[in-house]
């Protein structure tokens, strides 16, 4: 069942389509398919000093992935390879594992119910595919 | 034999498990009581390898393994049962045709392939692309459809075969196989078709289709997973080479050389998948016991109501034939906003089964500018309550993630 997989903060999340746009330029693009559902993102970065200084993305894909680029794009500015890393490692502690409830990021919590649907875990780690693709550019 | 369609649904056990919409007979169908019987009896009283051994034990094995060549035979109407090739599924059914037919292809052979065709028809020619240098022509799709118009310019005398589906996986469309088959035998090409679909919805006649190969799944047709067919015509599996070696194969094998066995033991290297065919054999010995003229006007009334209460719904775009001219059971739409899989989730929350994605046919969904499409299959298993179950579903979805 997925009881409580689009409650209202994964909805808003996705429908926020925080960082999306892309920019004809930008230091390191990845390109990411899931080939499962052929759903595709499109990731953009600008580096400043080893650290993120902008997020764009371009996400064909389901809800769930949506809200999870938009999730880093709030909250991965800043950050270099090493600090997104850890977040991501933190988000699979939650969505794969089932181990916790929460992140680093406060939006982290609301996948928690992606736990018990294993055919989604990767709708929610695309977008961190892509960014540490991107990042590994560098 | 008149229809009921409930009398038919309580022969599946898994409608005994619960409420279940089951929606997604294009990508397996289930399976009557009588194949799940099947599947354990032979099990229980026939286990043993096949072409082997005396004791009885092994001679029943033989005889049920042979028993569903010569049923799948009949069924297909195929001319001798040494045509019939039994593989693990319809995809290596066409990967043993790639591979060996062709490995005859001298350079310079030109094989066509169309964007509207599933991974398994489309990738095994890629490959064989690579190995060989065979050069593949695509058949394109217009507004959904496999643009034949284009064929006759596709084909010319380089074209050695013709590898199309039957019947599409994603839109249900027909392929008008009469027509590639007149075009393929002016230019002296053989025709392939992928048979997945059709095998779901009724008998196939492969003399009267007039075609060369024809490549099946037992899972779609109401059997078991694991086994699968490809049907040749004589001629061709005696002059194409094995694809896999090892036992049962071989005529005599030394350290210096081997000979190797006809067809189609020629193409069964290994233990074959003998309960699965046991299961086939009961799935055939089901399907023939059915009136299909029936089950496909009860499919084409279900298909009618599904296709109106899409037309509903605002946002909904069809693949393909959007009425039920050439079409069978099989139905994909995208919506403006909502991806397939979140609508798919919902669905589930109503019980509804239904596959979400690109349903191993990316190049179509490229040719639509589709990133993915919901899909609602029905076998002659679907009720009225099915369809309204979907579309119940399908609104709620809507109404939370639109």
């Amino acid at each position: 069942m997925s009881d409580g997989l689009y409650h209202d903060s994964i909805v808003a999340l996705a429908r926020s389509r925080d960082g999306s746009g892309l920019a004809d330029t930008a230091d390191a693009e990845a390109i990411v398919d899931n080939p499962l559902c052929g759903d595709r993102i499109t990731l953009q970065l600008d580096m400043a000093d080893g650290r993120i200084s902008a997020i764009r993305h371009k996400v064909r894909g389901c809800a769930l992935c949506e809200a999870s680029a938009a999730m880093i794009a709030r909250h991965a500015v800043g950050l270099n390879r090493g600090e997104c890393s850890e977040a991501r490692s933190a988000l699979e502690r939650i969505v794969r594992a089932g181990d916790a409830n929460d992140g680093p990021w406060p939006e982290m919590a609301a996948f928690a119910p992606v736990h018990s649907r294993k055919s989604r875990h990767d709708c929610v780690f695309l977008p961190f595919d892509a960014l540490d693709e991107a990042l590994g550019k560098f | 034999m008149s229809f009921d369609a409930a009398a038919i649904r309580r022969e599946f056990p898994v409608f005994d498990n619960g409420p279940l919409h089951y929606l997604d007979h294009a990508s397996s169908s289930q399976v009557p009581a009588a194949v799940i019987e099947a599947l354990a009896a032979h099990d229980r009283t026939a286990r043993a390898n096949v072409h082997r051994s005396v004791y009885d034990l092994a001679e029943r094995a033989t005889a049920a393994y042979e028993g569903a060549r010569a049923n799948l035979a009949r069924w297909i109407n195929a001319p001798s049962i040494t045509e019939v090739v039994f593989t693990g599924g319809c995809t290596s059914a066409i990967n043993l045709v790639a591979h060996s037919y062709g490995s005859l292809l001298e350079a310079g052979s030109e094989i066509v392939i169309s964007e509207l065709d599933h991974h398994a028809n489309i990738v095994p020619w890629q490959m064989l692309h690579d190995r060989r240098g065979i050069r593949l022509k695509v058949l394109p799709v217009r507004n959904g459809l496999l643009d034949l118009d284009a064929l006759e310019s596709l084909v010319d005398q380089h074209t050695r075969l013709i590898a199309l589906t039957h019947i599409s996986n994603v839109t249900g469309a027909v392929t008008d196989v009469a027509r590639v088959v007149a075009i393929a035998r002016k230019a002296g090409a053989l025709v392939l078709l992928d048979g997945a679909q059709a095998m779901g919805h009724g008998p196939v006649d492969v003399q009267k289709l007039g075609i060369d190969f024809y490549a099946g799944s037992g899972h779609k047709m109401y059997g078991p997973t694991g086994i699968g067919f490809l049907w040749a015509k004589g001629a061709l599996l005696e002059e194409m080479p094995p694809f896999m070696g090892g036992g049962e194969m071989i005529r005599r094998v030394t350290m210096e050389a081997t000979t190797y066995a006809p067809p189609p033991a020629r193409f069964e290297a290994g233990t074959p998948p003998i309960t699965q065919a046991a299961g086939l054999n009961a799935a055939i010995d089901w399907m023939r016991a059915q009136d299909w003229d029936a089950i496909g006007a009860h499919e084409r009334r279900l298909t009618e109501k599904l296709l109106a209460g899409l037309g509903e719904i605002d946002g909904i775009r069809i693949a393909g034939p959007e009425g039920l001219q050439g079409r069978i059971a099989v139905v994909s739409f995208a919506h403006d906003i909502i991806h397939a899989h979140d609508i798919c989730e919902v669905l589930n929350e109503h019980h509804v089964a239904v596959r979400g994605g690109h349903h191993c046919a990316q190049p179509l969904l490229d040719a639509l500018d589709e990133t993915a499409l919901t899909r609602v299959s029905l076998g002659a298993y679907a009720t009225e309550e099915d369809i309204d179950a979907f579309l119940d579903g399908l609104r709620n979805a809507i109404r939370r993630l639109g």
